[in-house]
């Protein structure tokens, strides 16, 4: 129960009537110059995922044993790793990869996980209570573990390790929908249109969905970041695609042999991964801020 | 007496994420040590942001005094650095909040709240302070104090834990106690059980009051002088008989007016006052009541000082000449009028053959089951148990009772919103508590409800049209022109302009948005309407606008209402008859007038007697019922209102008593009915 | 109160079994054969392929196989490794110890200093130390733990000299592993601690503290903190997990001898019945932490102490 007095509603309804200015924009410069910054790091990547060729100075796979182990220059920027390939063009082609798992995963494990925890918070009753169950369960083994297990399984492979990322992650989603729905479903004007004689599969579509979305944007934008952060991890463990060029993870793997002799194979793509997962997760808790509710109706 | 505190020209700017709001403008009020001053408004005023300002606890929520005065006994707080106000907070002043459940912090004992505003004011040590408390929360009519003071706020109702809230403020014997709607959340037997406390307090401890409330009645019972506020500004301030009896300000005068009385003529058009207070940032230049008074005049662009006339203050140009003219009236003269004739049968006994009612209740009940705790039979809450009850074709049935009577429950089953545990309700001759699915949402179309929370009840994402015409999306086949056609028809039923369907409804006020709640409750013409707490939560001068829509609505289409309130002048004002439930069961039923007048069941009457009239310095609260109602998981046995009843005997506590006709139209459950 | 815990204890148990059941299933019918690939680049022949499996038990039905194994679990026997033949639990055991140390290190790391930043941050929100701390915690759930550790490594055993780059033997080698996995916890707990301090400050209890007199210092910590711990205590229970998970790859970054190591080889090897072992051991450790952690809110909550009723597992 939240103290609201009338003042506090009044400003509320006022910044959504004069279209809700992010709180960003009144916390002034700082904030806004990173995330300036931020969408230009994300841009950046998801050029470099799209059109790698465009951006990358060097094939990705040219071995040249003569410029092996070449220290970062004005020629290589990230420098070269043993087989003398340009450190650059690899991070870059491998972004793809990168990317494709964060993506693809969250896609997945989000989609599921909301539906399953839609399903399980609106039907209620014993539905809810074998999904609960379920995902409870599948809740205990924690994520990178229960992703590990998955990928061990299946075996090396791009798509595997998108699977695996997205079965760790669908009992958050499903938690955080059911949580959601739960709650929408019992506001007043949920009851009104039912009241009114609404169907409930209508109650659901029109009123109860809509508004239990935005918790899901937050999450699956933090996800991206996660899921990145996690399928890198289980490439660098030695569970990507070793056909395809290298993903971050598994560059940065490969690099770790080097450590002593050639800091930059492992620095650059370790770089890259938190580059990008800092940026996503910066919006993440931007979008936070902006959709939170409880913020609208007040200051700092 | 001694000047305790002065504001003068005291202005106020909040920072707020759309800029500096100007939210106090420019007030100036005095109260000396041991008087009660009591500051009224409707929300937005800015009443609690100066009691806030008082304390110097804005500044910890964004909050500047940019402009004036504001000195406490001896010392000027208006710059004082924020370490040498905190001595004086809680001790010298002390403040008691509107929400008792959410004041208190719910990870602490009771006791050591309380001791800890003891020790740090350095007012004694932890032993000290725990018999201090205990003494405390004895004087405050807390039973059991040593017992209470280790429990948790969770674990205390809200009238005990306002109680306790009070012990609080008391416990360094502040000499300004400054309670903030200390009353608003709580039922209106335990309001009074609070109102008789300070007042009684107030007289032991010699403390100066100042009493914020939106409640005129309240004002009237407590106050020696009361401030009206409107728009962040003082717009009269007076004696309480001046204020009450002959006020000087339009916007006094209308707020007056629109009050409802329990004494007053039944089923008459209100006089209300037109549109509803703006937000800080659309604070009119000149006089801030301009775009609503019925005498603004040219000169009211210019800001009118508060001036004194005839031994008080006024902030209107007209206040002289108003003051003299014929039109105002002392408020209080009135007649109790016979209700109109209206042409409503009341259903009487053997009454069923001759015509079937519009809807019937027969022994409904409604138990949810508890969850297990530990191994002892799972406990059922009997949140309704037994209730049977008609309503005639154009009737208006009140219900009334305290939170946790059931009455919100009762309506929710008989609207089939939630399901019967068993009984009866028909409608139209038709029984509902079988139907499902399909068949149950087309008897939708002919009952309808309106919400109590107009902010909630719609959703945010929808435009006023669409929220207004989903159910004629849902029954009607409409082409969009008819749609559109019926929604405008709608809206202007109401009183608002057609053209609004655009809008969405955080662009409306709160008076607005319930008249869109009740144009989609006639969007099919329905026979019935359920109408739950429609009024509790606009302002006042809102209350009566909507109630006067209500009625005419009622008039125009031959509407029937089952309205459910805890507002005992507004369901006296609309009902043909009224029903009270207390604990899940109705406990008396009667035409409205009749109920009022003559209330046959302690319960009745002890609700009626809760009611504070327009009248000053009126204190009959010592014979106010005791008490709160208890929970519904393990009633009283026997009657159930029998531990808080005056005239409970052994029977009560044994038999629980039928419910037994004894006039026209009117049944109560009471062995001994008054 | 003693019928809660044995409530929870009940519930654990499900949940134990429950997690062991997912991971069988999961080997089981996921694609990949274990004996399979294991003898792919060889040149065993299809009888010899056979006779492994039957020896290995695994040509016999699903009910069968999935009632020996569980058979066998509750008698504290999780198979045999596929690689060195040797009992899986007594490996898994031997290994405990260095990745507890490790897990326990970085979790108070995480805790004490996250609780203390999260406060801290919120105590000046807006501010500029608000702003720094906001950029730390952003930093630490956003960098790979494989990363920072290499980088750890480069920093202080390549460059300085001053720590050990690997091994698991003695307190030295703990502090770089625990460091990079405690950077990952600060992130999330003081993110979480931050916000959550935050949500309290708004509600309306705290006017009422501000106005019986308490200093703003003792509004946060004494009240603000007490409440927000709640949140962060359940993150505890959460980040026990995630330094689990995180032990396998920063054990393998540190080349420890804990039971992260024992998986990743595992996996690396195709070794199922190690990966089953230590993932099945690991969620009821998980488990148990968080039963625990449930416990302990009744020492914080009075709400819960009451009523006796916990917040989901």
């Amino acid at each position: 129960m939240r103290q609201e007095t009338a003042l506090t509603r009044w400003i509320g309804r006022e910044r959504i009537a004069r279209g809700r200015k992010p709180s960003a924009a009144r916390r002034g410069g700082t904030q806004r110059l990173l995330l300036y910054g931020a969408a230009a790091v994300v841009i950046y990547f998801l050029a470099c995922a799209i059109v790698p060729q465009w951006l990358a100075p060097f094939p990705p796979m040219e071995m040249r044993m003569d410029r092996s182990l070449l220290p970062p220059g004005p020629s290589h920027w990230f420098g070269t790793d043993y087989y003398g390939r340009d450190l650059y063009s690899v991070v870059v082609y491998g972004s793809r990869q990168s990317l494709l798992v964060g993506i693809a995963s969250v896609l997945a494990g989000g989609l599921s996980g909301a539906l399953l925890g839609a399903v399980s918070g609106y039907a209620g009753g014993l539905v809810d209570a074998v999904i609960m169950r379920a995902v409870d369960v599948l809740m205990t083994v924690p994520g990178l573990l229960l992703a590990l297990a998955v990928a061990a399984a299946l075996g090396p492979g791009r798509w595997n390790i998108v699977l695996a990322v997205a079965v760790a992650s669908v009992p958050g989603y499903a938690r955080v929908m059911r949580g959601q729905i739960l709650s929408v479903k019992v506001r007043p004007y949920v009851r009104a249109s039912a009241s009114i004689g609404a169907s409930p599969s209508r109650v659901f579509w029109t009123h109860v969905l809509p508004n239990s979305l935005s918790p899901l944007y937050v999450m699956s934008t933090l996800g991206i970041g996660a899921s990145i952060l996690a399928g890198s991890g289980l490439s660098f463990l030695g569970l990507g695609d070793w056909n395809a060029s290298p993903d971050w993870g598994a560059i940065l793997s490969q690099g770790r042999g080097y450590m002593t002799v050639a800091w930059w194979i492992s620095a650059f793509p370790g770089f890259a991964i938190t580059a990008f997962v800092l940026s996503v997760n910066l919006y993440g808790d931007w979008l936070r801020d902006f959709l939170d509710p409880k913020k609208n109706a007040r200051g700092k | 007496m001694e000047l305790l505190l002065e504001a003068s020209h005291l202005t106020v700017e909040l920072s707020t994420p759309i800029g500096e709001l100007r939210v106090i403008d420019d007030v100036s009020i005095a109260i000396r040590s041991g008087e009660t001053v009591c500051l009224v408004g409707e929300s937005g005023s800015g009443k609690t942001v100066l009691s806030k300002t008082v304390m110097r606890v804005i500044d910890q929520e964004n909050g500047r005094i940019v402009g004036g005065s504001l000195k406490f006994e001896d010392t000027v707080l208006t710059r004082l650095p924020a370490d040498e106000v905190r001595p004086l907070r809680g001790s010298r002043m002390a403040m008691v909040f509107q929400e008792p459940m959410s004041a208190f912090d719910p990870a602490f004992t009771i006791g050591s709240q309380i001791a800890e505003a003891i020790v740090s004011h350095r007012q004694g040590s932890r032993r000290q302070a725990r018999a201090k408390v205990v003494e405390l929360l004895r004087k405050v009519g807390v039973p059991e104090p040593e017992v209470r003071m280790k429990q948790y706020p969770g674990e205390l109702s809200g009238g005990l834990l306002q109680r306790a809230m009070i012990a609080m403020a008391l416990s360094c014997d502040p000499k300004l106690l400054i309670a903030d709607e200390p009353t608003t959340a709580l039922d209106a037997t335990v309001q009074a059980q609070i109102l008789a406390l300070l007042k009684d307090l107030q007289a032991e401890f010699r403390m100066a009051l100042l009493l914020i409330t939106h409640d005129l009645g309240v004002a009237a019972a407590m106050a020696d002088r009361i401030v009206v506020m409107y728009a962040g500004r003082v717009a009269e301030s007076g004696t309480a008989e001046q204020i009450l009896t002959r006020p000087y300000h339009p916007y006094t005068r209308g707020l007056l007016n629109a009050v409802v009385r329990l004494d007053g003529p039944r089923r008459t058009k209100l006089p209300s006052m037109d549109g509803s207070i703006q937000g800080p940032a659309e604070y009119p230049s000149g006089c801030g009541f301009r775009p609503r008074c019925p005498f603004a005049t040219s000169e009211c662009a210019e800001r009118p000082p508060l001036a004194e006339i005839d031994g008080r203050q006024a902030a209107c140009w007209h206040a002289a000449k108003l003051a003299q003219s014929s039109e105002i009236q002392a408020p209080l003269s009135i007649g109790a009028t016979p209700p109109p004739n209206r042409s409503v049968r009341l259903p009487m006994k053997g009454d069923g053959q001759a015509r079937a009612p519009l809807l019937e209740v027969v022994d409904l009940r409604r138990h949810y089951p508890m969850k297990r705790t530990g191994f002892a039979p799972p406990k059922r809450l009997k949140a309704v148990d037994g209730v049977s009850l008609s309503l005639s074709a154009g009737e208006t049935l009140g219900l009334v009772g305290e939170s946790g009577s059931g009455k919100s429950t009762l309506g929710r089953v008989i609207l089939q919103l939630e399901q019967a545990t068993s009984g009866k309700v028909a409608f139209q001759g038709r029984e509902l508590t079988g139907l499902r699915g399909r068949r149950l949402r087309e008897v939708r179309r002919s009952m309808q409800m309106i919400f109590q929370d107009p902010y909630g009840s719609m959703d945010p994402r929808w435009t006023v049209g669409q929220i207004i015409g989903e159910p004629l999306s849902i029954h009607e086949n409409w082409s969009g022109k008819e749609k559109t056609d019926k929604v405008k028809e709608l809206l202007l039923s109401v009183g608002l302009d057609p053209s609004w369907r655009e809008r969405r409804p955080h662009e409306l006020s709160g008076g607005q948005k319930q008249r869109v709640g009740i144009a989609r409750a006639l969007a099919l013409d329905p026979a019935f309407i359920l109408a739950d707490e429609p009024i509790s939560a606009l302002d006042v001068s809102v209350q009566s606008q909507i109630l006067n829509l209500l009625q005419e609505l009622q008039d125009r289409r031959g509407l029937s209402y089952l309205l459910i309130a805890h507002g005992l002048n507004a369901v006296r004002h609309l009902s043909d008859r009224v029903g009270v439930m207390y604990l899940g069961k109705l406990v008396e039923i009667a035409p409205s007038e009749e109920l009022f007048r003559h209330p046959a069941h302690p319960y009745t009457r002890a609700l009626i007697d809760s009611v504070p009239p327009l009248v000053p310095g009126w204190t009959p609260w010592k014979q106010a019922v005791g008490g709160e109602i208890p929970s519904p998981l393990d009633p009283p046995s026997g009657c159930r209102f029998h531990p808080r009843c005056p005239f409970a005997t052994s029977r009560c506590k044994e038999e629980e008593p039928a419910w037994r006709e004894i006039g026209p139209a009117r049944a109560v459950a009471c062995h001994y009915p008054v | 109160m003693l019928k809660f815990i044995v409530f929870r204890l009940a519930a654990s148990l499900f949940v134990i079994c429950g997690s062991s059941v997912l991971v069988f299933c999961i080997l089981y019918w996921l694609p990949g054969d274990a004996v399979l690939s294991r003898l792919a680049l060889g040149t065993a022949s299809p009888e010899r392929i056979a006779e492994i499996r039957h020896g290995l038990g695994l040509d016999a039905p699903f009910y069968q196989q999935f009632g020996v194994y569980f058979g066998r679990m509750f008698r504290g026997d999780f198979g045999e490794s596929l690689v060195s033949a040797e009992p899986v639990l007594p490996k898994i055991m031997e290994h405990v110890p260095a990745t507890l140390a490790l897990a326990l290190t970085s979790t108070a790391i995480s805790a004490g200093l996250g609780v203390l930043l999260g406060v801290w941050s919120a105590f000046h929100r807006g501010g500029a130390v608000d702003a720094a701390v906001r950029i730390v915690g952003l930093f630490g759930v956003s960098m790979p733990a494989f990363w920072s550790g290499i980088m750890l490594i480069l920093l202080f055993s390549v460059r300085l000299g001053w720590l050990p780059p690997m091994g698991s033997d003695g307190v030295r080698t703990l502090i770089l592993p625990s460091l990079t996995l405690g950077i990952v916890g600060t992130g999330l707990i003081l993110r979480m601690v931050r916000s959550s301090v935050l949500d309290t400050i708004r509600e309306p209890f705290i006017v009422t503290l501000r106005a019986k007199g308490l200093s703003e210092r003792a509004v946060m910590y004494r009240h603000a903190l007490r409440n927000a711990l709640i949140p962060a205590v359940t993150m505890l229970g959460m980040l026990v997990g995630e330094m689990m998970a995180g032990a396998v790859v920063v054990e393998t970054v540190f080349a420890r001898q804990g039971i992260g190591r024992v998986l990743a080889d595992a996996i690396a090897g195709k070794d199922l019945p190690v990966v089953q072992g230590v993932v099945v051991f690991s969620a009821g450790l998980y488990v148990l932490v968080n039963l625990l952690v449930d416990l302990s809110y009744m020492l914080i909550d009075p709400r819960i102490r009451r009523t006796g009723i916990g917040r989901g597992t």
